[in-house]
């Protein structure tokens, strides 16, 4: 992919997700690009000694290296790559912390029947209710996104 | 291997596949957030469990839990609003801990900050039940600070964990996500913070390194507390 197409796809991508009101994801990207990518650098800097010193040698006067850390811009594809990062770990990584807390309650408990996730600060924002069957669709559908994503890394 | 589709048409497929994927309740960063809490915990229990603890259920108003009701924004131990479900971790000769999410403890400073998942004596927290006051940090043995994002982590959630650790007397203080981010990493450990990132069941090394250090600290404890 070209950088014109990287920088098409984050747009296209960027969009599809706030359209479907994940704009939370797509803030979080754009404070990393913002941010810059972190660097260090070598500069090289000389000690300050008076012309007129009596003893010449008393001080070093070489040139001496120093690391400075620093930021540089992301390329289009590192940006591109961020986003379906990003997509990845909204979609597919909760379902698979799902599929852990199962295995958690049924080793412990055989007879629970549905955890629940409750945000008392959150106003009417319905629990997070995670039963003990995953919902065959949903898992279906995760999927063939992971798919898709897969694809799209290849053609970065 | 399979023939790539033309980049629009892909981008096209995938602007669909994302509305079928996506459940309601994943529209909000909280959400996300949840679940990670409480994978947080269940790999927590995990590691007692590999030490040879026996892990219980119980909820804040002394009932057996079926439906278990996990509380995920910061809340008082005592609340009983709801029948809010903790966990019991019971090893051998040792007293009975509790493991609770997103509870309030105090610090050295007398202040009261939020552990997202604690574990700490079931002595305090039937103290701090009886008496409705938090925990103090000096009686729990593992808190996590938990963080998940979608993108790298900013430097500023390292700062504030530097700091709550500061005032917290916890034995093991961990800063978990599911992001990562070298800027935190680093800061983390140049003040020899516990911390793992990219915590998710996909990276099983990850994963294991967590559970080892969890099951360290239990460790630690059972050869302090044995009597």
């Amino acid at each position: 992919m070209t950088a014109d197409e990287c920088r098409e796809a984050f747009a296209f991508l960027e969009g599809a997700l706030n359209d479907y009101g994940l704009s939370w994801v797509t803030t979080q990207v754009a404070e990393q690009i913002r941010f810059g990518k972190t660097t260090t650098r070598r500069v090289t800097s000389r000690p300050d000694v008076p012309e007129d010193l009596a003893v010449p040698d008393l001080f070093d006067n070489r040139r001496r290296g120093v690391q400075i850390p620093g930021t540089q811009e992301y390329t289009d594809r590192e940006r591109l790559q961020m986003l379906s990062t990003a997509i990845e770990q909204t979609f597919i990584a909760p379902l698979e912390m799902e599929a852990a807390l199962r295995n958690r309650l049924d080793r412990t408990d055989s007879k629970w029947s549905e955890l629940r996730l409750v945000r008392t600060d959150a106003g009417d924002r319905p629990d997070l209710v995670v039963g003990r069957t995953p919902d065959p669709q949903t898992t279906r559908n995760v999927g063939h996104l992971h798919r898709l994503l897969a694809m799209l890394r290849e053609m970065m | 291997m399979a023939t790539l589709p033309p980049l629009n048409n892909l981008l096209v497929q995938i602007q669909a596949a994302l509305g079928p994927a996506l459940p309601p309740s994943l529209t909000l960063a909280s959400a996300g957030s949840d679940i990670f809490e409480a994978y947080v915990l269940s790999l927590i229990l995990d590691a007692a469990e590999t030490e040879s603890a026996i892990i219980g259920f119980a909820n804040v108003d002394g009932s057996v839990p079926t439906q278990f009701r996990f509380r995920t924004s910061p809340g008082h131990i005592w609340w009983d609003s709801q029948p809010f479900t903790y966990a019991t971790i019971q090893f051998p000769d040792t007293p009975l801990l509790e493991a609770h999410m997103g509870v309030y403890v105090s610090g050295k400073s007398g202040l009261i900050h939020e552990a997202d998942a604690l574990v700490l004596l079931a002595e305090e927290a039937t103290l701090a039940r009886d008496n409705q006051v938090p925990p103090r940090s000096k009686r729990s043995i593992i808190a996590t600070e938990c963080k998940f994002y979608a993108a790298n982590l900013p430097i500023g959630l390292a700062r504030a964990f530097v700091g709550l650790c500061s005032d917290l007397s916890t034995r093991d203080c961990y800063f978990v996500s599911n992001a990562g981010s070298g800027s935190v990493e680093k800061l983390l450990t140049y003040h020899r913070k516990h911390w793992d990132s990219r915590l998710e069941p996909g990276t099983p090394i990850v994963v294991a390194r967590f559970v080892a250090a969890i099951q360290s600290a239990f460790k630690q404890f059972k050869a302090r507390y044995a009597v």
